[in-house]
């Protein structure tokens, strides 16, 4: 086998034109794959970040139940977790809004009444928020005469309102301070998500009546006004669209060149191939069987892609500081173009183009008959 | 006819067939002859009766319609993969058009059969191999050069010592001088020729210059894919018509 690889090797060394040529396409080719891969990612994760800010992940529900139902949030969160498993949907945590409460301490005495709320990954586990962001807002929230720091409070600026909504969120630690000061039920929503514009609510509602009926029926409740299922994320359809649309152009664009490029390749091998049907003709002519001559066609194709990718690995390597920082300042993104999705996404493409352009012009080259190619004039 | 033991090969009653479209052709159509070790036959006529459709089914190249080819005194099975390896060990094949890799020289050109795998020896003894040949037709000192360089018959005689790599019992050439001139075609039928004593192979040469025929042992003259001719004891106007 290795006398194989030898003779192509020396090939390639006494006519290296055409495998040179080849080598840079590739090499074009997959710097150009790599780089649009990570444009793709950095623009995609841009865009889908400011609509969640905008808009609330995207197919977002609250689930509310009755407090009648005397339950507590451990059994509602698994109540809640079952139905929504049940339709195909995620559990999201929950919150709970303490009772509405007035602070004693300027500005906020003059607000009026304000519902805090606590915001949860899971019973036991508060939801990590970046409390003592208040968006510029001077505040101090007493109560009871207790006065609850801005390094406890969290109020979304603009641009989180779409995912965190208008409201005061207050750090777990101080639940108590509320619930000593004030008499009133402390009302609590589950978060589900289904990332999906189908998905109906009503479903929503009805897996958890379901669950929720025993509870009802002893508390003397009706299950069906024991639920509520509202949406909180804004359906934004059209700006969601254009945000997939976008992924799509970019996918279209990326395994466009990888495509071009391997059309290429294999287009180069077809026309060598054929002109060079005499040289396989004498190899069969010679005694050597089919594998072998595969074998060196592959080997051929195989040798052209990996020095292609290796130059175009060495390229990025040494040009990733200038990308990075180019699309720093430019774009105010962070660029990994070797990351190792996009490394391994480009390794399995040029792949498949390697096995397609080696494998493919073999068909040709076995089923002509060795004698005729011999015997017809060499151009 | 039967097949003697001490044949290098043998065609008995052989049949070869084309189908062109919806007309089947009998390019050879029942010849028998041998060629014995040691020995030289030319293969004369003219185009189109069928001279190189006998040499392609004496090669293994072309599984006869009919008949049966006898290489070193057994039959020649049906089958590619064993015909294949048969022609490797046994048969060296000249071409008229060299079919020489220009970019490569006379030496690499000459390991062909190493490179493919077809010769199992290692590469330095396959490189004293190739230049053994490349001796016997009187080109060792050109080894090392490409064949892009060299002259008509100087790429003929690599393509001899090509086909005299893995030391075939039987070297076959078809045509071997029809793109030379006359001075190379001369110098190239005598080497050819003189292989049964050089290079202990017999040799079987597709001609239609009747100058070049008369160097052989036998000559056998073929029309319409039968045998009119055999002999060297030919009038030269017959073997020419």
């Amino acid at each position: 086998m290795s006398s194989v690889v030898r003779l192509v090797v020396l090939l390639a060394r006494r006519s290296p034109l055409r495998p040179l040529s080849l080598v840079i396409l590739t090499a074009i080719a997959t710097v150009v794959f790599v780089l649009v891969s990570d444009l793709s990612r950095v623009s995609q994760e841009g865009l889908d970040q400011a609509i969640v800010a905008e808009n609330g992940v995207y197919g977002s529900f609250v689930v509310t139940l009755d407090s009648g139902l005397g339950l507590t949030a451990g059994a509602e969160s698994a109540l809640v977790g079952q139905a929504a498993r049940a339709v195909g949907v995620e559990q999201r945590g929950y919150f709970e809004d303490m009772p509405s409460t007035r602070s004693e301490c300027p500005p906020f005495q003059a607000v009026g009444d304000q519902v805090l709320r606590l915001l949860w990954d899971a019973p036991g586990k508060p939801t990590a928020l970046p409390f003592g962001s208040v968006d510029g807002v001077d505040t101090q929230w007493c109560i009871g005469g207790q006065t609850i720091p801005d390094s406890a409070l969290f109020y979304p600026s603009d641009s989180q309102r779409g995912l965190y909504q208008d409201r005061l969120y207050l750090a777990v630690a101080y639940r108590e301070v509320i619930l000593l000061a004030t008499q009133g039920p402390v009302r609590r929503g589950y978060f589900v998500v289904s990332r999906s514009d189908a998905t109906n609510p009503d479903d929503i509602a009805r897996a958890v009546q379901a669950r929720v009926a025993p509870f009802a029926e002893l508390m003397g409740l009706d299950p069906a006004g024991a639920v509520q299922v509202a949406r909180s994320s804004r359906d934004a359809q059209l700006v969601r669209a254009a945000s997939s649309g976008i992924a799509i152009v970019y996918n279209v664009i990326r395994w466009g060149v990888l495509l071009l490029a391997g059309i290429a390749l294999l287009s180069f091998q077809l026309v060598a191939t054929r002109q060079r049907a005499w040289f396989y003709g004498l190899a069969r002519a010679l005694g050597t069987g089919g594998p072998r001559i595969v074998l060196a066609l592959v080997v051929e194709v195989v040798g052209i892609v990996t020095i292609g990718a290796t130059v175009a690995f060495i390229l990025l390597v040494l040009a990733s500081a200038q990308i990075e920082s180019f699309a720093s300042q430019a774009f105010q993104v962070k660029a990994r173009p070797l990351a190792a999705a996009n490394l391994g996404t480009t390794a399995v493409g040029l792949a498949v183009i390697a096995v397609a352009a080696g494998l493919l012009p073999t068909i040709g080259v076995l089923r002509r008959d060795p004698l005729e190619v011999l015997e017809a004039p060499r151009d | 006819m039967t097949a003697s033991l001490h044949d290098v090969v043998s065609l008995r009653d052989v049949v070869v067939e084309y189908a062109t479209g919806s007309t089947i052709v009998r390019a050879v159509d029942g010849v028998s002859l041998s060629v014995q070790p040691g020995a030289s036959l030319a293969v004369v006529g003219r185009s189109g009766s069928g001279k190189s459709s006998l040499v392609a089914a004496m090669g293994l190249m072309r599984e006869p319609s009919s008949g049966s080819v006898w290489l070193g005194g057994e039959e020649v099975p049906s089958g590619s993969r064993e015909r294949a390896r048969l022609r490797a060990q046994n048969i060296g094949m000249v071409f008229q058009s060299f079919h020489l890799e220009p970019h490569l020289t006379a030496r690499e050109n000459c390991l062909m059969s190493w490179y493919w795998g077809a010769a199992d020896v290692g590469r330095r003894r396959a490189v004293e191999q190739a230049e053994e040949v490349l001796g016997l037709v009187g080109l060792r000192s050109l080894a090392g050069r490409k064949v892009a360089a060299m002259s008509g018959g100087e790429r003929q005689r690599v393509a001899i010592a090509r086909a005299l790599f893995s030391r075939p019992a039987l070297l076959i050439a078809d045509e071997p001088t029809g793109n030379l001139d006359e001075e190379n075609s001369e110098r190239v039928a005598q080497i050819l020729f003189g292989l049964p004593r050089e290079a202990d192979c017999a040799v079987v040469v597709v001609t239609h210059d009747p100058s070049v025929a008369r160097g052989a042992d036998d000559i056998v003259k073929l029309s319409r894919g039968r045998v009119t001719l055999h002999g060297v004891d030919q009038p030269s106007d017959e073997v020419s018509s």
